[in-house]
């Protein structure tokens, strides 16, 4: 008897195809840590998404979130940008989630986000809600998104 | 040995069905200057045919300082050949500083390449931007010179 049956790849269409198994997280207040090297909250996806939604709460458990979001698909990519836009990086390779706000429907594939506070070093956390459609596809499949493997916009 | 495999090209409708690889990146602050300025349009060049983007303008305080986003050079300068006739004769859109949000519902288009401006005629009046699009896996050399010299309205 065969047990090392094929897995579906991260390019398996019909995965994409059909709708997303729910998907949700969130942190307690002020769980992202304020901006930093190697200073983040980490979601990892057991599948890889087909999309997700991220929202910066006001409030957690009626007490306040700090400062806005930072969301990024690598480490790297929450790091400050060191000088103006270049097509070889070096730029800003996260996005913000302004605090009460919450992200269009990104129809993305990955298996990690990144997060950390966008205010000042110390004191800017942050706090964050995901919703995630996942596809059925194991994020084991998924290539290393970074910018060492050669993917450029991530950091 | 074969070693030149065909590539998928922008007619490959199962790249356009699966979720996009992320790509983000941003200007530096103040990094688009008006025409007036003297300067070229910002040029983000993807490294792959989008499935679909989404853009912010990160400009905060003053609303007049909108941003201007076009498919081409002459686009954004409203400087092209093939300029559409019917409406608004201007093929860029313009995104207001809004609340730091990005374009809601993202924008499902293809395309190997975004221009951008300040839309704030003057000089000093610099805006930023910010995009997140999602990438499919067709290299961006399968896509057609997206110009209206090439025969595209609507694009400059």
């Amino acid at each position: 008897m065969s047990f090392n049956w094929p897995k579906s790849g991260n390019n398996h269409v019909p995965s994409y195809q059909i709708s997303g198994i729910p998907f949700v997280t969130s942190s307690v207040v002020n769980e992202a840590p304020s901006k930093g090297v190697d200073s983040y909250a980490k979601v990892a996806f057991p599948f890889v998404t087909r999309f997700f939604v991220v929202k910066c709460p006001t409030t957690v458990g009626g007490v306040a979130t700090a400062d806005n979001l930072r969301v990024a698909f690598s480490a790297n990519g929450l790091i400050e940008p060191t000088g103006s836009y270049s097509a070889s990086g070096n730029n800003r390779n996260y996005f913000i989630v302004m605090e009460g706000k919450e992200t269009p429907r990104f129809e993305m594939r990955c298996k990690e986000l990144f997060f950390c506070g966008d205010g000042i070093q110390g004191t800017g956390k942050s706090s964050f809600e995901v919703i995630a459609g996942l596809t059925t596809i194991e994020s084991s499949q998924f290539f290393g998104l970074t910018g060492s493997n050669g993917f450029e916009g991530v950091g | 040995m074969a070693i030149d495999w065909p590539k998928v090209s922008i007619g490959h409708v199962p790249s356009y069905m699966m979720s996009g690889i992320p790509y983000v990146t941003s200007s530096a602050n103040n990094e688009v200057h008006v025409l007036s300025h003297g300067t070229s349009p910002i040029h983000i060049a993807f490294p792959f045919v989008t499935r679909w983007v989404s853009i912010k303008n990160t400009e905060t305080g003053d609303h007049n300082r909108r941003l201007r986003v076009g498919f081409s050079a002459n686009g954004v300068m409203s400087s092209g050949s093939n300029v559409p006739t019917i409406g608004e004769t201007d093929p860029y859109i313009t995104i207001d500083i809004g609340d730091y949000e990005h374009t809601d519902p993202i924008l499902e288009v293809m395309c190997t390449d975004l221009y951008f401006i300040s839309d704030y005629w003057g000089v000093g009046r610099a805006v930023d931007f910010q995009i997140i699009a999602g990438l499919t896996n067709i290299p961006r050399d399968q896509m057609y010179p997206l110009t209206g010299s090439n025969g595209f309205e609507g694009i400059g």
